[in-house]
């Protein structure tokens, strides 16, 4: 298959799930670039056998949490360096910046305080509540995507939710 | 308990930008320019090994030939250096 066509179809996925990982319209440019870029790197190094949707899935995730590490780890130094010096922009800069195109503007508080806990939680139970609850893939897929068995699966939503609410409501987690 | 889920039904997919497309052709140009190729990058390894195993090899001689002269002045009961007050 050819590197644009690969684009055209899954492109939109990519970007949608990055922002689900950041919710950030730049920050999901810059990790959908991550990803075509590296999928144009290991196109020739793909097994045929895999499927493309799973493995392109995978290279998502990789790059979207390997994108937020990476963030936090420059709002750490940032953070150390306006110790020492009395320029504060940088630190300003690499803060969170909530700005999902998706969500409605009525719905964009809630939301807003919803994503801040699920950011808060684990990478695996993060990544999986993503993939089942806001890209609606079935926990099979889910399981396939995150190279799990089912069961582990249901362990790791059980647990995100359970976390998140405990979170939401702290005497409902009690 | 999963109800605090249901806002997130309401999040809507949106398009990927137009120009993405055009950045990532850029980026991969870019890759491809700055890339060295595997011959160079052969070539460097081995001259840089060559080099170092001649470095080596240079150096153990120039030990070897201090060796030999010490003990040619020793059997002459020759000072090998100049230290007087040795």
């Amino acid at each position: 298959m050819k590197f644009e066509e690969i684009y055209k179809q899954l492109s939109k996925l990519v970007f949608n799930l990055a922002l689900q990982y950041v919710q950030n319209t730049e920050d999901a440019e810059e990790i959908t670039q991550d990803v075509f870029v590296s999928v144009h790197q290991s196109l020739q190094s793909f097994q045929q056998n895999a499927e493309m949707q799973t493995w392109i899935y995978r290279i998502a995730i990789n790059k979207s949490l390997d994108f937020i590490k990476a963030k936090n780890r420059k709002k750490r130094f940032a953070f150390i360096t306006s110790l020492f010096h009395d320029d504060g922009n940088e630190l300003k800069n690499l803060g969170h910046n909530f700005n999902h195109p998706g969500i409605l503007l009525e719905q964009k508080e809630a939301l807003e305080s919803l994503f801040q806990h699920i950011n808060a939680l684990p990478d695996n139970q993060k990544t999986a509540l993503i993939l089942s609850k806001l890209e609606q893939k079935s926990q099979k897929e889910v399981a396939e995507i995150m190279k799990l068995s089912t069961k582990a699966v249901e362990s790791l939503l059980q647990r995100a939710k359970t976390n998140l609410a405990k979170k939401i409501n702290p005497s409902e987690g009690k | 308990m999963k109800d605090f889920l249901k806002p997130l039904e309401s999040i809507k997919q949106v398009e990927a930008p137009l120009f993405l497309f055009t950045c990532i052709q850029q980026r991969i140009q870019n890759e491809l320019s700055n890339r060295v190729p595997m011959r160079t990058a052969y070539s460097m390894t081995a001259s840089f090994v060559i080099l170092l195993s001649i470095n080596v090899f240079v150096c153990m001689q120039n030990n070897k030939t201090k060796m030999e002269e010490t003990n040619i002045a020793e059997s002459f009961q020759l000072m090998p250096d100049n230290n007087l007050y040795k």
